[in-house]
């Protein structure tokens, strides 16, 4: 058995062999290393911080009880098919669940900052945006999480969305342009007056 | 116009921020995956002594008919040629003995 140490130093596609070898050390390893990263994608998905937690441990269980479904031979960067895991996961978990939580995420951020204008405008504003993100369609979306807040290429992100780059670049553009539209209908951009109203300031 | 628009949504996107996780999530994924391990090493163990009989058979690899039959055949043969009710016989007292067809065998053996 290969001290943790030195798994440490194996790359994520020779620990993902190993765990399909049932080596448990390897699969702890990669839990560690990645664990922050694809909590953070799924949140983006689906922001709730307990549901994105869950997102994830049941993306990693299915990894442990299933390790086949990663093909080595294909040449794929494990992060990249393991995104592609993780968000299909999230898609699948909000389809379920839709509508069912309307704004409670509002009254969560406003629950814990009551007394503090300063940090309910911020939440105010994060929650805002957030909103706008989700009534993106779910391609767009997460063509804009995987370029703009998971720091991939192009290239890495299409792969991601079995796309071709240029149909990435479009789904990019066109999430951009329609969270312009949300915004600025809002007026909550381009727009400073109404955006001092809706903040309360 | 359009342009200042790119950039306020580009600052604003940027201000979106990720909460922390609550719980100690790569220790929760880790512990799960062990507990899962160990119940299915135990569902498989709950078969008892017949699941574990079959497993054995399962393991047992047929040999040749042919091969078979000749190792019983010969297997037979031996056990016979040594067994006591034969080896006692007064006229037997060897394996040579045994095989031996006596010459004394006349007509009138046989009527």
């Amino acid at each position: 058995m290969v001290p943790t140490h030195k798994l440490e130093n194996l790359s994520d596609e020779e620990l993902m062999v190993r765990v399909q070898d049932a080596d448990h050390s390897a699969f702890s390893v990669l839990v560690t290393r990645h664990t922050r990263m694809f909590y953070a994608a799924a949140y983006r998905m689906y922001p709730y911080q307990d549901e994105a937690e869950d997102i994830v441990q049941e993306a990693f269980m299915k990894l442990w009880n299933r390790p086949e479904i990663w093909k080595a031979d294909k040449g794929a960067k494990f992060t990249t098919w393991f995104y592609r895991v993780v968000t299909n996961q999230a898609i699948d978990f909000a389809r379920k669940i839709k509508n069912t939580k309307g704004s409670e995420a509002l009254d969560r951020i406003t629950d814990k900052t009551a007394n503090q204008q300063e940090v309910m405008e911020q939440a105010q504003q994060e929650q805002m945006l957030e909103d706008a993100i989700q009534e993106l369609p779910e391609r767009q979306k997460l063509a804009l999480n995987l370029c703009f807040y998971e720091g991939l290429s192009n290239k890495e992100a299409a792969e991601i969305m079995e796309v071709g780059v240029k149909a990435l670049e479009s789904l990019l553009m066109r999430a951009k342009a329609g969270l312009k539209d949300i915004l600025v209908r809002q007026g909550n951009l381009g727009d400073e007056e109404k955006r001092g109203h809706y903040y309360g300031s | 116009m359009v342009h200042d628009l790119d950039k306020e949504l580009d600052v604003l996107l940027s201000k979106r921020a990720v909460p922390e996780m609550r719980s100690n999530l790569e220790h929760r994924i880790i512990q799960e995956s062990l507990r899962q391990e160990a119940q299915s090493a135990k569902r498989q163990g709950e078969g008892g002594f017949f699941a574990g009989l079959k497993a054995v058979l399962d393991n047992i690899v047929l040999p040749q008919p042919a091969l078979a039959m000749m190792m019983v055949l010969m297997v037979g043969g031996v056990l016979g040629a040594y067994s006591p009710d034969v080896m006692q016989d007064d006229d037997a007292d060897s394996f040579e003995a045994y095989i031996m067809t006596s010459d004394e065998i006349g007509y009138g053996d046989f009527l």
